[in-house]
């Protein structure tokens, strides 16, 4: 047995094993290709062509390749993942609507059963916006100041066309005008003291 | 997470739980050689960039139906070279690639061949005489068959075995050893004249 092994010529596998070093072979086998200038010739040249071929360098594509194939990708994500980054606009249109329709149902009960005066709620809710304003502004500009916002707005400012720094400007004192009167109008409201919600 | 310490498979099924990162570790570990196996069988960058996108998309937006116990390697070839040879089939670029390389010295690829050499600090008169030598094994390659030519390649540029091969081109065992033994006689018949005189004894 081991003697027809040590004679028989290298199958072509075996010759690829040693050539692309992926094993190593029995020893009868090796002892054939010590003593057999055929399998070693016919392995050198193996060697030779795997030399050749292993050593080509790959081909690469454009560098913006990744970003092309993730663009197109739509890994399935697990519901937590999907419930963050899935497009949110149209539930929100949806909820938005249910939610005026039911104030607006809301509203027209408490006009329509008579036991509720108007200025009374509106005084409850002008003085939630008052509050609810000033928090607004206060955080606001404390932000503006923790941030560098301020400074960098300057800059930004700074480099501006005369132009569209009038055009800033003007929508700037439409926006303040409004801002004004609305808080002004609130202001001419009632407070209401709790209990005296109710028509006497 | 160290995408980078995952095996293939593992960052497979952190892709298939949605994770994009495990995705581009994926894309940059086999961009270029998915890329090279579809550039050289249908010989056109454009062409191969595009087939190439085609088949990471496929792979990553059908994981469900990876097998894990396979190689991701294996599967994602697979789809690229059925991307590639429906392509070849389809032009007809079987009997055109006979005709010779037209692209086998372009310039990227000269490029890619020096930036390899000269980052292992060889000589410019060996980086030449590299450049040179890669596009007749590259020219001879085109050559090939568009069958005998991606065997050829995964076995000696891939190193898979012949049973993933088989797999990969979704031809019987048999038949991928015919490929490849001719594919090695047919380059070794082109590339004779490269050896140095004498070496044949
Ligand atoms: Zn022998």
């Amino acid at each position: 047995m081991n003697e027809q092994r040590t004679r028989q010529h290298l199958e072509t596998e075996e010759l690829e094993r040693v050539a692309m070093q992926e094993g190593t072979l029995p020893a009868p086998r090796r002892e054939h290709l010590d003593g057999c200038a055929r399998c070693r010739r016919e392995l050198a040249s193996l060697e030779e062509l795997h030399v050749a071929l292993s050593g080509l360098p790959y081909h690469a594509p454009s560098p913006g390749f990744a970003d092309a194939v993730m663009s197109r990708v739509d890994l399935a994500k697990p519901w937590y993942v999907q419930l963050l980054t899935r497009n949110w606009t149209p539930v929100a249109g949806v909820s938005a609507g249910a939610l005026a329709l039911a104030a607006i149902g809301f509203w027209t009960w408490l006009f329509t059963r008579g036991g509720v005066a108007l200025e009374s709620v509106l005084s409850v809710a002008a003085e939630w916006a008052r509050t609810a304003l000033w928090d607004l502004v206060v955080g606001a500009g404390r932000i503006l100041v923790d941030t560098g916002i301020g400074p960098t707005a300057v800059e930004a400012a700074q480099s501006l066309t005369p132009g569209a720094a009038a055009a800033i400007l003007a929508v700037l004192a439409v926006l303040g005008t409004l801002a004004s009167v609305t808080v002004f109008k609130l202001m001419e409201l009632p407070v209401p003291a709790l209990g005296s919600a109710r028509r006497s | 997470m160290d995408y980078e310490a995952q095996t293939d498979e593992e960052l497979a099924q952190l892709c298939e739980g949605g994770d994009e990162r495990a995705a581009r570790e994926l894309v940059s570990r086999f961009e270029r050689p998915l890329f090279s196996l579809i550039r050289r069988t249908v010989r056109d960058q454009e062409l191969a960039e595009d087939l190439a996108q085609e088949a990471f998309v496929r792979a990553f937006n059908h994981l469900d139906s990876f097998d894990p116990s396979y190689q991701f390697s294996s599967w994602l070839f697979k789809i690229g070279h059925n991307l590639a040879i429906d392509h070849v089939r389809k032009k007809g670029l079987d009997t055109v690639s006979i005709e010779g390389a037209p692209d086998a010295v372009s310039q990227e690829r000269q490029e890619a061949t020096s930036i390899t050499l000269e980052a292992r600090g060889e000589r410019p008169d060996e980086v030449a005489e590299a450049r040179a030598l890669g596009d007749e094994i590259e020219e001879a390659i085109g050559e090939l068959r568009p069958e005998y030519r991606t065997a050829v390649m995964l076995r000696h540029i891939e190193g898979h075995s012949y049973r993933e091969i088989a797999e990969i081109m979704d031809t019987p065992l048999g038949t991928v050893k015919t490929y490849i033994h001719r594919a090695r006689g047919e380059l070794q018949d082109r590339l004779a004249h490269l050896r140095p005189e004498g070496s044949e004894a």
